[in-house]
């Protein structure tokens, strides 16, 4: 289990600073952004705290621009902090960063790790200088990579010439050949189909079941974390909004839970006094009502019995909460709250 | 080192793809070679078929000139550019996340593309040159082995200049008018469109001073033996000094920009 081992990542008031050019408006502004350039601070990480246990997977989510990529970045050792700590597998990342690459691996969704003009096993053998790999030992690494990602046929061509989802494989692959302790990745499903996703996601889960490879991974599609992470980190305007289980999240937004009824005619009488107070009714077609209600506080079986008996139903469901949904709320009530105090 | 080799490796594989790219150079090569040849030609055919120019024949400006194109042929390489691009797209992420040297890569890079360029480039435009151009021979056996010595310090010269305005892109977004910029003050002052000795003097000393002349004047220089005796050591001295300052120049500025590295593209 994740807490009894020393954690994989330490990262305590994370954060990151950037100063961003600030223009002016107009030809005038033009102008005079030209003799002083006016700077702001923009604050894309501010004060981010979290550990990741030894071969745990941990999803990395928010939206667009909260900061996701900085904060990843700087866990590469990438970029520099501006304040707060990291310690990644025994490295401070910005500090040891030429030591500590060693040690992890990064795959970017949107950009390739390979090189363009070279063919997929080249980059290989160049990977394998570079990290030391000695000859033997790599392409056994590799026999075992094309087991699970079926890349044989891939090796011989230039990864210009590879698809999306080849092009992905391959450098998934090429993230792995030095055995990393910790592996970064950035929307490593972007842009796939459904097979490509299927495969990438049920490699992963390999690669973290045999060896133990603790692994952080931000993406826009849930359904990668529904499928490999157990826990989630949500972050928005640079700071966490959630760190726990997925299940969690579910239950904590168990206070909206849905009924949905298809009814054969209209109700007789006023439907809002069914299943009393705490119950939310809302018509949402000619015959369809939903009603929102707190499943702790009313158990659904007793409120679909209740409306059993009261309206002439033809169809009735309890939708499972949707992640993207739950998510998606969590977003906008952090925007909500922000634009609230930011003015 | 192993890496180093293997960047060799890959910057020579990687050009195969274009290996086609080098036949329309022979051809704008030999163009270049011809004007510049016509050009002098004009100028002795005034000044009398025998005359000496600021030292120089007819035949060994020819030479001059033809060396220049021919030593550009072999040490050539755009890692300015693709550094630029690195930055400007983010991928220099890629060199940063691996325990690499970028200029580790980039020199091996440069170092495969030339040993390429020296098989399908500096061969067949050698025999076009000799072929159509009055080009001398080395003035003697040394002439010939420091001139190869040179030629090779011409690369990382150039490699480490090239190095350098690559990384002007961290600190500004439009890196083509500089790297432009760059490329003609080399031809310039490296001696490739004119012996520095026609330059006025005090252009010619300040070339003195800069580390562009070590690109293509030196190694030339060397081959025509225009230097007398301890002359051709200080003069090769003085390209290996160059080549360790601009080597060092490279390190710290690299070392300086990693750490204020701001990735294009989220």
């Amino acid at each position: 289990m994740p807490t009894e081992s020393a954690p994989a990542i330490r990262v305590r008031d994370l954060e990151k600073v950037f100063r961003v050019f600030r223009r002016r408006v107009g030809l005038g502004g033009a102008i005079r952004d030209l003799v002083h350039r006016r700077y702001e601070p923009l604050r894309a990480v501010a004060g981010v705290s979290f550990e990741v246990g030894e071969g745990e997977m941990v999803g990395l989510i928010g939206p667009n621009g909260a900061g996701k990529s900085t904060t990843l970045k700087m866990l590469t050792g990438i970029l520099v902090p501006s304040g707060g700590e990291i310690e990644s597998a025994g490295f401070v990342p910005h500090r040891q960063r030429v030591d500590y690459v060693r040690h992890i691996g990064a795959v970017f969704g949107q950009r390739t790790q390979l090189w363009w003009d070279l063919a997929v096993i080249e980059s290989f053998h160049l990977l394998g200088k570079i990290y030391g790999v000695d000859e033997k030992t790599l392409a056994e690494r590799i026999e075992q990579l094309d087991g699970i990602l079926a890349i044989g046929e891939l090796l011989h061509t230039p990864v210009r010439k590879l698809s999306l989802g080849q092009r992905m494989r391959c450098d998934l692959a090429a993230s792995l050949l030095h055995m990393p302790r910790v592996l970064f990745l950035d929307e490593p499903t972007i842009g796939l189909d459904i097979v490509a996703k299927d495969g990438i996601r049920s490699f992963l889960r390999d690669i973290n079941r045999e060896f133990n490879t603790t692994a952080i991974i931000t993406t826009h599609d849930l359904r990668d974390i529904e499928e490999l992470c157990e826990r989630i980190l949500i972050i928005d305007h640079g700071s966490l909004l959630f760190d726990g289980p997925l299940d969690a999240i579910k239950s904590a937004h168990a206070a909206e839970t849905h009924l949905v009824l298809d009814l054969l005619s209209p109700p007789t009488g006023a439907i809002d006094a069914i299943g009393g107070e705490g119950v939310h009714w809302e018509q949402q077609g000619p015959l369809r009502y939903r009603a929102t209600f707190d499943r702790r506080a009313i158990r659904p079986p007793d409120l679909a019995r209740a409306a059993l008996a009261e309206l002439d139903v033809a169809d009735l469901a309890i939708p499972e909460p949707s992640i993207e949904r739950i998510i998606g709320r969590i977003y906008r009530e952090s925007g909500a709250r922000r634009g609230g105090t930011d003015g | 080192m192993s890496a180093f080799v293997a960047f060799v490796r890959a910057g020579f594989l990687r050009l195969l793809a274009y290996r086609l790219r080098y036949v329309t150079g022979i051809l704008t090569y030999t163009i270049h070679v011809s004007v510049y040849y016509f050009i002098w030609r004009a100028v002795f055919a005034h000044a009398g078929t025998d005359a000496t120019l600021r030292g120089f024949r007819l035949e060994e400006i020819t030479t001059y000139v033809a060396l220049g194109w021919v030593v550009r042929s072999f040490h050539f390489n755009n890692i300015d550019r693709e550094i630029a691009a690195l930055v400007q797209e983010g991928h220099i992420t890629s060199y940063l996340a691996r325990p690499v040297h970028l200029l580790t890569a980039m020199t091996g890079l440069g170092a495969g593309e030339s040993l390429f360029r020296i098989t399908a480039f500096t061969g067949p435009i050698s025999l076009v040159i000799v072929g159509l151009f009055p080009v001398r021979g080395p003035e003697d056996a040394l002439a010939f082995v420091l001139f190869l010595v040179s030629a090779v310090l011409s690369f990382l010269v150039l490699t480490y200049l090239n190095f350098l305005i690559g990384l002007v892109a961290f600190v500004t977004r439009s890196t083509a008018g500089i790297i432009s910029a760059k490329n003609y003050a080399m031809q310039l002052l490296s001696g490739l469109l004119m012996p520095l000795a026609f330059f006025p003097d005090w252009l010619r000393e300040a070339s003195a001073w800069l580390p562009f002349r070590h690109v293509s004047h030196t190694p030339v220089a060397l081959y025509l033996g225009r230097f007398d005796g301890a002359a051709a050591w200080q003069a090769l001295g003085w390209q290996v000094l160059w080549t360790a300052a601009l080597l060092a120049l490279s390190v710290g500025a690299w070392r300086y920009f990693a750490r204020r590295l701001v990735v294009q593209g989220g």
